[in-house]
């Protein structure tokens, strides 16, 4: 009993020194106190659902019914992520696969009735900060945050948390494109023999968006005019990309996330990138917390679960295989990030435009043909 | 048991089957306290008038059923005599007017009663006959009983008995769509009586039938009246029908009676034109009315026809009337004879072979006059004969030549 | 006597107003269920107010001119629709001959495998075509190159043809189910007639039961010409590597749009509400000109032509269809089910079974989706049919009472405005009243039921609908006269007369929620996974063993559920 409380001490405690605790057997320590503690008594320390307060009560959580999380990743991805919360918490949840732009609609809409949405929003910055600024975000700022760099937190912090860094390459298979065929450079694509054989993310997809908006300075001007007369095709996810490059429908997939090319490494297939030298296109994903969430300490557990060093290296390592924002988390199949320039949009205001949106919806839309 | 009522004594006399003594099968449960018959109204039918948005299908009928009698509703179609038919059963809603079943009010607008259909213990053989195609004879026939909550052994009996008594009992367990049309007929007809009813109304009985069933069937439900005896209430188009089936017609049209009395009354003394011509077959013809030698006629131009007044309206001299002569009426002669009255030369014009008659046309009078005779008699076209009509045959119509065009 | 004559006055006022009251229920619900939903789709395409209002505030017709750079898409719904229902159609027609009329052996097996691509659904057979179709790795173009050791291109299914030809062979069952009906109830006597005046059975077929079939086949045309407009999974599939885009994927990539662009999606949708509206007036003007009365239950059963010589070709032709519609695809997703990558092999396969232990086991949605669909399944089936048959009730008695005919067209021109809103436009009009409703809807089971409840409300109207018409009333009369109550008459007579009828639109309304994706992917879900949406969502994520395996279980799933809803609705019904 006495052993019970010390660990619950020791584990209020050690969470609020979190800022100066950053190594991950720390974590995983306090993780594992935090367990004990809450499986042992309904009287942990940790049992207020304000906003900014870091505490999670567990027990609570275990009792608010199914946690909902909302996501636009691969579904099986986020099945085994979710497996891997409920089995080390006791929480269930479940995900659904939801488009950003949707999830953003519905979220407000549903507010508005003053009906649930979901609970854990994964979705990107530009969307989390709109919610945000329209405070229906809830801030919490567990000390899993702190390793984080600023560039992928949101301001005041605690509001979203970037949870992978999804970078994307020229991607293609080397059984049916050499190394020296293949384009080098993104001005590479134009050239005439991969003319209808490109393939680019649809109109409404955050990873075409990113890659226009963080190459629309580096590439000459009338690279969006040419790339239309290579008559590229629009897909709505890299598991189509990659069907498509299979079928050899497509040869190049111009901005395919690496965790592809981890997952194809895994399966022992061939899948080959190209980085080009002025920067690769990058996008964040993270994480928030739904304001009026019925489910305040699940949703918190699993937001805690997921950024810290031990839910970054599941998600990374073992389920999807992208760089993780920290940098001591990296899939082995995956050149080091550090020898990779990666392009990051940082202007959420800018970035998050509706304005920017809407003029570069009405442009993708004829480069891939779907005007 | 069947035997008893299929061919057993027939309950010629009146009154009710179950006041028989000589009845033995009817259960108590299924006996109706008869009460004498005769002449006091059994079914009433006061100020009836339907409604359907503007169109008065039944407007303003009444009159009484007498208990045991067997009365026809006979007009064409579109009279209001099946809308009538179906507001004795409760299944139309009349606008307003009374309807009343055996000393029960079953239906009022103004003391706002109306009983429903299953309360009224009526029963009505449908046109269709309305066999249900999912239940077996037997079914079809027991279901009345079986919402009486009898016992399964009385059932089974009393269906058989019914069957009997239109000679399909050996058709019990035969499945209702296997059916002929004379068939289903009689399994209606068992069905309507198994429980017997206040009284069985029939709507267009015979009219799906082809000649020689429908023949055979009017032979049949004539029987089976007389060995129930039970009130009846036909419904049809078919004047043949209604004089072989009952012995009280009513013959309506648009919604309104024209003519009510014995059959024998309505085909020999149509009152309208309507009636002459729709029962039966009549040559009507305009004329002044006037004397001649004392006893009444009809000058129609060309000639006088004499004739005898009967029925209500007093003759009028030098009034235009319509009369009617119905075809079978004139008699066709090569000699004069003897005769001297309404007697005159004339002419076959055509002859239309129908087997047992003839359909002639003969100019006569300047005028085109059908006769009907037995084909025994023989006459060809063009063949010069002489005509009698006997004068009272010749019947006084009581509307106005002008009501009538054409 | 005066309790007596107050308790039946009272009985006849209960009486009336039971009746009433059952009427103005049936009204209420019909115009909650459709029209609200198409009423706010009205009110959100005229909206220049926020896109985000639900209801819109702000009206005007502004959003008209945006359908400008749409009308490409919608005229490739036009072409699509057009192409799919005719040879839907033709060969639905075809099958239905063969099956009704001829003397082919093995009807009643013939007839459940012509069957099963339609609750297989459009997506199983989209999934299943990407892997049989494609023009260089396609199963089928490998095999045949392997069997000719020489590269053979025999199908291209991403391609416009390959698009209309899957989209037929799912859409073929259902002209097969309207055509074969009608022409199993003809009345044999017409077409002997024309034997007898010297016709010989070809030109019988042309001359005489082609033309009584017109409404029919109208019927499965326009509904085939309809449900293909609000074609979405096997355009999405095997169309996006074309520029052949469809409306319904605007509508979707509008609804997807970063700041949603409702009111633009939601005049997409009244467009393709009005085209299909004018097409459903045309053809009931079509078909009112010409009144049949030979399809009804008095006809003697149609003799079956011999085929004689014929008969391999007759089976080459049906059993061609059963081969490309269950036979082909099955095969395909097993294969690809089995394997260990996305990259479907036969000549290099590395067989797995862990696909299908991920879907059965790991994957948690695949049992919620299995027990949602077929919850939604046995739900709209029920529900689906007794609220036709009310309204096909209360028509028919109103239409035979003369009076209140215009209340009861007008009750069936509601019943039936589904008819003309293609599925996935449905389910946004749908989803927009959820979200603006205060109620926990959104994202349940119940919304999806509602959904399918008044798309699927035409087809079973018509089908209860003909039966009621059928049951002459003058048989729940003949009870009533015998001493059975309204209710007993209703539970001995009608019930039993409509229960074919009934069994028959219950499983056709099963079938059709079993393989609607249009609309259920707008609606469902966590809570609400259902088959083909979950299968929709896998598809962008999964992979295509996953999807394949996940595929071969709906399929199982879907044969396993017309089985026994085959068996225990066998002894009503000749499936």
């Amino acid at each position: 009993m006495t052993e019970d409380m010390r660990s619950a001490m020791e584990n209020a405690i050690s969470r609020r020194n979190m800022l100066q605790a950053a190594g991950s057997i720390g974590l995983l320590a306090a993780s594992g106190t935090f367990l004990a503690a809450c499986g042992s008594s309904s009287k942990a320390p940790s049992s207020s659902t304000s906003a900014s307060n870091t505490a999670v009560d567990l027990n609570a959580a275990r009792n608010e019914g199914t946690l909902v999380v909302w996501h636009s990743d691969q579904e099986p991805d986020n099945v085994a992520l979710l497996a891997k919360f409920t089995a080390k918490t006791g929480i269930k949840a479940t995900e659904q696969k939801i488009s950003p732009a949707d999830g953003l609609a519905k979220i407000q809409l549903l507010e508005r009735t003053g009906t649930r949405s979901t609970d854990v929003f994964l979705a990107s910055p530009d969307v989390h900060h709109q919610l945000q600024q329209k405070d229906l975000l809830m801030q919490f700022a567990p000390s899993e945050l702190a390793p984080y760099e600023a560039r992928f937190k949101s301001d005041p912090v605690g509001y979203w948390c970037a949870y992978f860094v999804n970078v994307t390459a020229i991607t293609y298979k080397p059984d049916y494109v050499s190394a020296d065929q293949a384009p080098k450079r993104y001005e590479d694509m134009l050239d005439p023999q991969w003319k209808g054989l490109l393939e680019f993310a649809g109109p409404t997809s955050a990873t075409a968006f990113v890659f226009w908006y963080n190459l629309r300075n580096i590439l000459p001007q009338d690279f969006w005019d040419k790339l239309t007369l290579q008559r590229p095709t629009a897909y709505s996810s890299s598991t189509a990309m990659i069907q498509d490059l299979n079928n050899q429908n497509k040869k190049i997939a111009a901005q395919m996330s690496v965790f592809q090319v981890t997952k194809a490494i895994r399966n022992k297939q061939r899948l080959s990138f190209v980085s080009d030298p002025r920067g690769m296109s990058t996008s964040l994903s993270s994480a928030s917390i739904i304001k009026s969430t019925k489910r305040p300490n699940a949703a918190k557990a699993f937001v805690q679960y997921l950024l810290s060093e031990e839910g970054q290296d599941v998600w990374n390592n073992q389920i999807q295989g992208s760089y993780s924002p920290l940098p001591n988390i990296q899939p082995k199949e995956l050149p080091p990030v550090s020898g990779l320039k990666l392009l990051v949009p940082t202007d959420m205001a800018d970035y998050g435009s509706t304005a920017l949106r809407a003029q570069f919806e009405t442009m993708w839309s004829k480069v891939v043909g779907v005007a | 048991m069947a035997q008893s009522l299929t061919s057993g004594p027939p309950a010629v006399t009146a009154g009710h089957v179950a006041d028989q003594p000589g009845a033995p099968a009817r259960e108590p449960a299924l006996g109706r306290d008869g009460g004498g018959g005769g002449s006091e109204a059994y079914v009433k039918i006061r100020d009836l008038y339907v409604q359907y948005g503007d169109n008065t299908v039944v407007n303003g009928v009444s009159f009484d059923v007498h208990r045991g009698q067997h009365l026809s509703l006979l007009g064409p179609s579109g009279c209001g005599k099946t809308t009538l038919l179906r507001c004795i059963t409760g299944l139309e809603t009349p606008v307003s007017g009374e309807i009343e079943i055996d000393g029960k009010v079953v239906y009022s607008s103004s003391r706002r009663i109306n009983v429903p259909t299953e309360k009224r213990e009526l029963s009505l053989m449908f046109q269709s006959y309305a066999i249900w195609p999912h239940m077996t004879v037997f079914d079809n026939v027991a279901y009345g009983l079986r919402r009486r909550s009898l016992k399964r052994g009385e059932i089974a009996d009393r269906v058989q008995e019914v069957l009997a008594m239109v000679h399909m009992e050996q058709f019990a367990d035969v499945k209702a769509t296997q059916l002929s049309g004379g068939q289903q007929q009689r399994v209606a007809l068992a069905r309507s009586y198994a429980h017997p009813p206040k009284a069985l109304l029939l709507d267009e009985p015979l009219s799906n039938l082809d000649a020689r069933l429908r023949d055979q069937m009017l032979l049949d439900l004539r029987r089976f009246q007389r060995e129930t005896n039970v009130t009846t209430i036909y419904v049809t188009h078919d004047q043949g029908e209604a004089m072989g089936l009952s012995d009280r017609i009513i013959v309506m049209r648009d919604g309104l009676i024209v003519q009510d009395g014995p059959p024998t009354q309505i085909y020999h003394s149509p009152r309208t034109r309507f009636v002459a011509d729709f029962i039966g077959a009549a040559n009507i013809i305009e004329g002044t009315e006037c004397q001649v030698d004392e006893h009444p006629g009809l000058d129609i131009g060309a000639t006088i026809v004499r004739l005898q007044h009967r029925g209500e309206r007093q003759p009028e001299p030098g009034g235009r009337r319509l009369a009617a002569i119905r075809t079978i009426h004139p008699q066709l002669r090569r000699e004069r004879g003897e005769l001297t009255v309404n007697v005159w030369a004339a002419r076959i014009e055509r002859v239309t072979m129908f087997g047992d008659f003839v359909d002639l046309v003969v100019g006569w009078a300047g005028s085109p006059l059908r006769v009907k005779a037995l084909s025994t008699e023989q006459f060809i076209e063009g063949e010069e004969i002489y005509v009698h009509i006997p004068p009272d045959q010749v019947v006084l119509l009581d509307d106005a030549p002008t009501e009538e065009p054409t | 006597m005066t309790t007596a004559l107050s308790r039946t006055t009272k009985f006849a006022s209960r009486r009336l107003g039971t009746r009433l009251g059952g009427r103005l229920g049936l009204w209420l619900l019909l115009l909650l269920l459709v029209g609200s939903p198409l009423a706010l789709l009205l009110a959100m395409a005229f909206n220049t107010g926020d896109p985000l209002a639900i209801p819109p505030s702000h009206f005007g017709l502004s959003n008209i001119s945006e359908l400008g750079p749409s009308l490409g898409w919608i005229r490739n719904s036009l072409w699509l629709a057009l192409n799919v229902s005719v040879l839907a159609t033709l060969a639905g027609g075809l099958l239905a001959w063969i099956v009704a009329r001829t003397d082919v052996p093995g009807r009643s097996t013939l007839t459940l495998l012509i069957i099963l691509p339609y609750p297989m659904g459009s997506m199983v057979a989209a999934a299943a075509w990407a892997i049989l179709g494609a023009k260089q790795n396609g199963l089928m173009n490998v095999a045949l190159s392997e069997l000719f050791r020489h590269h053979v291109t025999l199908v291209n299914a991403y391609s416009v043809p390959g698009i209309v030809m899957v989209e037929a062979l799912v859409a073929t069952p259902v002209c097969f189910l309207l055509i074969e009906s009608a022409l199993r109830n003809m009345d044999s006597t017409l077409e002997e007639s024309a034997s007898v005046l010297g016709s010989g059975p070809i030109s019988t077929t042309a001359r005489i039961t082609l033309p009584l079939m017109l409404p029919s086949v109208l019927g499965a045309l326009l509904f085939t010409f309809i449900s293909s407009m609000s074609a979405f999974a096997v355009p999405s599939i095997l169309g996006h590597s074309l520029s052949f885009h469809v409306a319904t994927q605007q509508v979707y990539l509008l609804y997807n749009s970063f700041t949603p662009k409702y009111p633009q999606a939601a005049m997409i949708g009244v467009a393709l509400v009005l085209i299909s509206t004018v097409l459903v007036i045309l053809v009931n003007r079509v078909l009112r000109r010409r009144t049949y009365a030979v399809i009804g239950g008095k006809g003697r059963p149609g003799k079956r032509v011999k085929l004689g010589r014929w008969k391999p070709a007759a089976l080459l032709v049906v059993y061609g269809y059963i081969f490309l519609g269950v036979v082909l695809p099955l095969a395909a997703l097993i294969t690809a089910a089995l394997q260990a990558t996305n990259n479907t092999s036969i000549t290099h396969p590395r067989w797995t079974l862990h696909n299908f232990s991920y879907v059965l086991g790991t994957y948690p949605m695949t049992q919620k989706a299995i027990s949602n669909s077929l919850i939604l399944g046995v739900g709209t089936g029920v529900i689906g049919v007794l609220l036709a048959t009310a309204v096909a009730v209360s028509v028919d008695r109103g239409r035979r009472a003369g009076r209140r005919g215009r209340g009861g067209r007008v009750m069936e021109i509601l019943t039936m405005a589904p008819q003309a809103i293609p599925g996935l436009i449905f389910g946004l009009a749908m989803l927009w009243l959820i979200l603006s409703l205060p109620f926990h809807l959104y994202g349940s089971v119940w919304s999806i039921l509602i959904a399918f409840l008044v798309l699927f409300l035409p087809l079973a109207y018509r089908t209860v609908a003909g039966v009621v018409s059928q049951a002459d009333s003058s048989l729940t009369e003949a009870a009533r006269t015998l001493g059975a109550s309204r209710a007993t008459a209703t539970r001995t007579i009608a019930i039993p007369l409509l229960r074919s009828g009934m069994v028959a639109a219950a499983v056709l309304l099963f079938m059709l929620s079993m393989s609607e994706v249009g609309a259920a992917v707008m609606l469902s879900g966590p809570d609400s996974p259902v088959l083909g949406p979950t299968l929709f969502n896998f598809y962008d994520s999964g992979g295509i063993s996953l999807v394949s395996a996940l595929a071969v279980v709906q399929v199982a799933v879907v044969g396993v559920a017309i089985t026994i809803v085959r068996k225990v609705s066998g002894r009503w019904l000749n499936l």
